[in-house]
């Protein structure tokens, strides 16, 4: 659709602060892309996601209000035996392993001092930063007392809780995803020059980021060893749970690097700059070579949890079935798939196989929190209303995804410069 | 006299008769023999109790150091005494002012209530709940009541990030509204499923669970409202001491009517309330494969980590960004070397 | 020695003549009153008429009263220093079973008394005695079999009306 409005209009897409005659982008006009009123509308309604979205979001902010107005037990099934749902099981246990790929290739660039991985860097960490700042949004809508969010921090310490650690690590490290975001928009909104502020912190930024990514991943893993005997053994390790779950966020993080460049790759193109397009293909062989690493480890680490406590019988058990096909579907498969399409320099089983790690690590958080939990009871399914509520939010954060690389120097250079006679 | 034997000594004692007590009379002589033979015992089974102790890995509470809280308060629940006739419901739903439930305390068809195949458990309406267990070869059925034990070391407690739990020195462990967030870890924690959660309420939303009366009557000392209605006497209110050691008589004096076990003495850490029962506690609804070992020594192997990653990781990346970043380092200094060569 | 054996076998003499004849003082039946109100729980129940006449026609005195009634005991806990204790002066339940604070702390009989640490208290006592016989020997078993409902013990109860 680009393609045909940018044969109307040479000016498009904002590349960068000037427009062709030399005068400034308006705020407006950025955030129009460019485009009328009209014609940016008309651009929205033709596309199909956009009318998914409208479906959800009519349904979903109905839902909104019930669950604010009306409590928690309006839109879920008001379990005292299950308390934590999708809302957290997707949305915090979910998201937040898939967002780790803000202080990865943080790391990677910054500390590694691998430059070749620049052109996927802000993408990275913008990923980071909305996975997070949505996993708080899924927690503002979890929580009983939702005002009360900032409580750990200003009102009543409980340190010796895992929560408590997850809680100061979360709100530190949102506001390190948000300066390392910070200079895009800063060159979006031509103050180019506050960079500075940001450049000389960036080594320590980024050493924060890995240590307070390290801990709160472990964290929430952690988490789950308050109910030892709630949680099956093939999904619980008092020992190790925490780096089960740290090293799951590595590949996770990375996967989601993948899936969210291929996405906007084939369906933004015309926001890609050459930087981005030229080496994108490399750059994802390079991720899938680092996730099929952090796999192996993954799986090794599962096994020595196992031979720890002596779980070779749940094997052989239904559960144990389970367990070999969420491991297997979810891990191993990918991890071959990363391995041969690393070998083979093919980027589309490395893509494949990101897509796969993604569900998987969902799979993984839902089977932790929810499915395997409880086991020896009930199982409790979710409401519809909180299912869709989930979805909805969801829906949210990728219109919130979208808009920012539609605008922001995300996936493109700033004053990249496009040339007119060549649309994208 | 020996103070074994008071009625006797009124009686028959030879002190009585006014005869210097040089012979024995055979209760005092039995009493003496008693004396001596559990004397023996002590010794024969201190050395067998050492020997097995060094063989065997002994038991988990001898080798964990259970905080002591000395003179905590508990009940002992004697299951064998439970008539089901819920007055200790209905009197903790007088006592925290809960809202009337839909049937009234005296109708015992809610023993067939059944949600999701469970039977009944706490929840924002009521603290307590009684549930009946029918076994086959029991005369009677069985009647537990189930509300929060009160652990040594809770799980709720160690799990909550805003601090909203206390355990008094009384031994109640307490909710503090004002500063929850209702994130429900303590619901995940609490290996007894104990904590309700207000869902029904947007602005009034909080954890609802036992609290031993706390503030009404725990701090002066007093039993609790249900200990206190019971007409069975099934509750009995002391301190926790005490009352293992009368849970260990009851056990000793009528070995054919209890399993050989209280309930709570060490499970989870241990518990202030504790529970006798004449059925193998799985068989009545209690959770055997609770560990000893209280719920926070589950979390300890995360916890140890956190002051290490802190600590260790800024040396370990400042030392991987220098390694990685030498040949750059290199060229700048060899560059600013230069027009010197 | 010998003088010893002399007196210890006097002793023993007496002492087992004694066993077969009924101690001093003892209770029967017709010492007991004919009926007995129990109103400790008047608060929520109303006064129970407990018929004495007929409890004691179907059993011995100790099987209630334990060994204060002087008829020897039929709890083998007991019977190891109770055996032949005498007829106490207050046979009546409340006599050792307290109603005020049954259960505040552990009660002991005597502050060096290791034994009876687990004294009920009265209503404990006696629904604990009572319910015991009716539940195996045939009786009421229900609540209000027994003692029905004040209004406040309906309000209690949650009852409507």
């Amino acid at each position: 659709m680009m393609e045909t409005l940018a044969s109307e209009n040479i000016y498009l897409p904002i590349t960068g602060s000037l427009k062709a005659d030399g005068t400034r982008w308006s705020l407006q006009e950025r955030l129009r892309l460019g485009l009328t009123g009209k014609e940016y509308l008309a651009l929205l309604w033709r596309n199909p996601v956009n009318w998914l979205l409208l479906i959800i979001f009519s349904v979903g902010l109905l839902l909104l209000f019930e669950r604010y107005g009306l409590g928690l037990g309006s839109v879920t099934h008001a379990s005292n035996d299950y308390p934590w749902g999708l809302f957290l099981g997707f949305g915090l246990f979910g998201m937040v392993p898939l967002s780790a790929s803000g202080f990865l290739l943080g790391t990677t660039v910054t500390l590694f001092g691998r430059k070749d991985f620049l052109p996927i860097e802000r993408l990275a960490l913008l990923n980071g930063l909305l996975g997070y700042f949505f996993a708080v949004v899924y927690l503002e809508v979890d929580l009983g007392m939702p005002w009360r969010l900032a409580y750990p921090m200003i009102v009543s310490f409980g340190p010796a809780a895992v929560l408590f650690l997850v809680a100061w690590h979360v709100a530190t490290y949102l506001s390190v995803q948000i300066a390392e975001v910070l200079p895009a928009l800063f060159e979006w909104l031509d103050r180019p020059a506050w960079k500075i502020h940001i450049k000389r912190m960036a080594l320590g930024l980024t050493i924060a980021g890995i240590i307070l990514s390290t801990l709160h991943q472990g964290a929430l893993g952690a988490l789950f060893t308050y109910a030892p005997t709630k949680l099956h053994p093939l999904w619980l390790s008092t020992e190790f749970q925490w780096i089960h779950f740290l090293c799951s966020a590595v590949f996770g993080g990375v996967a989601m690097v993948i899936v969210s460049s291929t996405l906007i790759n084939r369906y933004i193109h015309w926001r890609c700059g050459q930087a981005f397009i030229k080496s994108l293909e490399s750059l994802t062989l390079g991720l899938g070579k680092g996730a099929s690493y952090a796999m192996f480890t993954y799986l090794v680490i599962k096994l020595v949890a196992i031979a720890h406590d002596n779980e070779w019988e749940y094997l052989l058990t239904g559960w144990g079935l389970y367990y070999f096909l969420e491991v297997g579907l979810g891990v191993l498969l990918p991890m071959v798939l990363f391995a041969r399409g690393v070998h083979l320099s093919a980027v589309k089983p490395v893509r494949i196989a990101a897509f796969i790690t993604v569900a998987g690590i969902i799979w993984n958080r839902l089977n932790t929190a929810i499915y395997c939990f409880n086991y020896q009871i009930y199982q409790e399914l979710p409401h519809w209303k909180e299912v869709w509520l989930t979805i909805t939010l969801y829906a949210l954060y990728f219109v919130v995804y979208r808009f920012i690389v539609y605008r922001l120097p995300i996936v493109f250079d700033w004053e990249e410069g496009f040339s007119p006679t060549k649309p994208l | 006299m020996s103070r074994f034997h008071p009625g006797w000594a009124e009686a028959f004692c030879i002190e009585k008769l006014r005869k210097k007590c040089g012979v024995l009379c055979w209760i005092c002589k039995e009493a003496e023999m008693e004396k001596k033979k559990s004397r023996r015992t002590v010794l024969k089974s201190g050395l067998a109790g050492t020997i097995a102790a060094l063989a065997m890995r002994p038991r988990s509470t001898v080798a964990h150091e259970i905080k002591k809280y000395p003179d905590t308060l508990g009940v002992l629940v004697d299951m064998t005494r439970c008539v089901g006739c819920r007055s200790c419901e209905a009197a903790c739903n007088r006592e925290q002012n809960l809202p009337a439930p839909d049937k009234p305390f005296t109708d015992q068809g809610v023993f067939d209530e059944r949600e999701h195949g469970q039977m009944r458990r706490t929840d924002e309406t009521r603290y307590t709940v009684v549930n009946r267990y029918d076994l086959p070869g029991q005369a009677h059925p069985l009647f537990r009541k189930v509300q929060c034990n009160h652990c040594q070391e809770p799980a709720c407690l160690t799990s909550c990030f805003v601090n909203a739990y206390t355990k008094t020195p009384e031994g109640a462990v307490i909710y503090n509204p004002d500063v929850c967030v209702g994130c429900r870890t303590c619901m995940i924690a609490c290996p007894f499923y104990i904590p309700a959660f207000r869902y029904s309420s947007a602005f009034h939303a909080r954890i609802l669970k036992c609290v031993f009366c706390y503030d009404t009557r725990l701090k002066y000392g007093q039993p609790p409202a249900c200990v206190e209605a019971c007409p069975q006497e099934a509750l009995i209110f002391g301190r926790r001491d005490d009352l293992i050691e009368i849970g260990r008589r009851r056990i000793k004096d009528n070995k054919s009517s209890y399993v050989d076990h209280i309930y709570g003495e060490y499970e989870a850490g241990g518990t202030s309330w504790l529970y006798l029962s004449n059925v193998p506690f799985e068989r009545v609804g209690f959770n055997t494969a609770i560990p000893d070992e209280p719920i926070l020594d589950s979390v300890k192997s995360f916890l140890a980590i956190v002051p290490m990653v802190l600590t260790i990781w800024p040396a370990l990346f400042a030392g991987f960004h220098l390694l990685a970043t030498r040949k750059e380092q290199h060229r700048k200094s060899s560059d600013s070397n230069g027009p010197e060569e | 020695m010998i003088a010893h054996g002399k007196t210890a076998f006097l002793v023993f003499l007496v002492t087992s003549l004694m066993q077969c004849v009924q101690p001093v003082a003892s209770m029967d039946a017709d010492d007991a009153p004919k009926s007995v109100t129990l109103d400790y729980l008047q608060e929520l129940y109303k006064a129970v008429s407990f018929d004495h006449e007929i409890h004691s026609g179907m059993y011995g005195c100790s099987s209630c009263h334990h060994h204060t009634a002087g008829t020897g005991t039929q709890n083998e806990a007991c019977k190891k220093c109770h055996l032949l204790s005498r007829a106490s002066a207050d046979v009546s339940c409340s006599g050792c079973h307290h109603f005020k604070k049954p259960f505040a702390l552990p009660t002991r009989d005597h502050t060096e008394d290791i034994y009876h640490i687990d004294k009920p208290g009265l209503k404990g006592a006696l629904h604990l005695q009572c319910l015991g016989c009716h539940r195996s020997d045939g009786g009421p078993t229900g609540c209000q079999e027994c003692h029905d409902f004040t209004p406040a013990g309906r309000r209690r109860f949650a009852l409507k009306n």
